[in-house]
């Protein structure tokens, strides 16, 4: 396309809307008649329009969501740690994110949950493998110390009300962009789909991510956009909303309200 | 513990000596940073996805799964090939596609009020995409100009006298968006050739 000067760009600007007056019509058409590519321009721009229009009726403006932020840059962190607690007897067990995409989104969520757990989960790791026997103590090396919230540090949590065969082992690590959740289950049907949900004081549920039920240890970390000191219970959901198991939390610090000195993670 | 080179990488940084155990991540230095990806052209992305479903919810989920997928296959990023926006927008065009499959198969109830517009012949749902992802991708100065004078219906008086910016000012945006959004029409369907 060719370059024109600002005032002939500004003219063909008007001039593609319908938008000259009798004057800049006039002096329109005689630059026009001075250089031939102006009408090319314009035709070509002008071009453009119908298409638009008819596949752009309406436009929305608006800035992505504060939260979405926070979980896409814990794709990393998440998926580094997937692929450094991958340890067994042979084979690298399958994770979470060497499946389709697809997959991790078969469960019929409400939207309010699957939200969160849409992707976090495959950043997320759920090793299905018989070698696969790591305590959820080992899956960090040296983590920080420290009272509920601290980051970094791994604060075990207690199920209740597990049934019949189920039985899980969990850890909640605080980090700055929100909470990690660590699990070692067994027990849940295989091929069905569950979700860890972060429930927060005020009641709100923030979704951390799905898996599937199998029939050896499931070791699995999870990744919910809510800081540790407002979460108050971790529940894992049957596909069709019941709770299967819950632990409910101590309070937790703020570290960054009351200056712990916690390690950033 | 077995220790594979994701322990080390971090993306953009070259990686240790090779591992003694079977590797199975990335056999090359990776250079797709998703922080520094998401910052350039997340917003671009969210705004494309947005305008194609039309549903914050669902724009925030392709973000999400677009810079997942993204991760997840930088191995396979080369920044000789394509740059990182055009690597990322052509994965989120097959997501916000798997994401109309879904809704297809899904029946909706269906406004009255829409009928008489679906029944008219609809854009090509491949163009309209490439649309909205052109406008998605000019800056914010250029998208606004071009909305409002094209889309929304403004003349340059109006739009000046609600933003306070003078009409030469908005036409020369309104000029530059409209070149960018055929330079990028273009420059897509030569990609699709």
């Amino acid at each position: 396309m060719t370059d024109h000067s600002d005032r002939v760009e500004e003219l063909i600007a008007a001039a593609a809307a319908s938008d000259l007056s009798a004057q800049e019509q006039a002096e329109f058409d005689a630059l026009r008649a001075q250089d031939p590519t102006i009408d090319a321009t314009l035709h070509e721009l002008m071009g453009l329009l119908p298409g638009l229009q008819a596949a752009v009726p309406h436009w929305e403006e608006a800035e992505p969501p504060q939260r979405l932020d926070a979980s896409i840059r814990s794709i990393t962190e998440s998926g580094v740690r997937s692929e450094t607690v991958v340890e067994g007897n042979g084979a690298p067990a399958a994770s979470a994110s060497e499946k389709p995409l697809s997959e991790h989104s078969r469960a019929q969520q409400p939207r309010g949950r699957r939200r969160a757990a849409f992707a976090l989960v495959a950043a997320g790791s759920v090793i299905a493998g018989s070698g696969a026997t790591l305590t959820v103590q080992h899956l960090i090396d040296s983590p920080p110390d420290g009272p509920p919230g601290t980051y970094g540090a791994v604060e075990e949590i207690t199920f209740l009300d597990e049934p019949g065969e189920v039985s899980v082992d969990g850890s909640l690590i605080a980090h700055t962009w929100g909470t990690e959740t660590v699990l070692e289950i067994e027990g849940l049907e295989p091929g069905s789909s569950f979700t860890v949900v972060l429930v927060a004081e005020d009641g709100q549920e923030f979704a951390s991510g799905t898996f599937f039920g199998s029939e050896v240890l499931i070791e699995c970390r999870m990744n919910a956009a809510i800081m540790r000191d407002e979460v108050e219970r971790v529940e894992i959901t049957a596909e069709d909303g019941n709770v299967i198991t819950w632990a409910e939390l101590p309070s937790a610090i703020d570290p960054e309200a009351e200056d712990t000195g916690a390690g950033e993670s | 513990m077995r220790h594979t080179n994701e322990d080390v990488i971090r993306l953009g940084q070259s990686p240790p000596e090779p591992a003694q155990t079977a590797d199975h991540s990335p056999p090359q230095p990776v250079h797709f940073d998703v922080a520094e990806t998401y910052s350039r052209f997340g917003r671009q992305l969210y705004l494309f996805a947005l305008n194609a479903l039309g549903d914050p919810d669902a724009a925030e989920e392709v973000t999400q799964e677009s810079f997942t997928k993204a991760w997840l296959a930088r191995h396979r990023f080369d920044p000789q090939q394509a740059s990182a926006r055009t690597w990322l927008f052509a994965i989120a065009r097959n997501v916000i596609k798997d994401a109309f499959r879904r809704r297809a198969r899904l029946p909706e109830p269906v406004d009255d009020r829409r009928m008489t517009h679906l029944s008219t012949s609809a854009p090509d749902p491949a163009e309209k995409l490439m649309l909205i992802e052109a406008l998605s991708c000019l800056s914010t100065e250029h998208r606004q100009a071009v909305v409002a004078i094209h889309l929304i219906g403004l003349s340059y008086a109006e739009l000046s006298e609600s933003t306070d910016i003078p009409i030469s000012t908005l036409r020369s945006r309104t000029f530059h968006g409209l070149r960018a959004l055929r330079r990028y029409v273009t420059s897509s369907e030569a990609d699709d050739d």
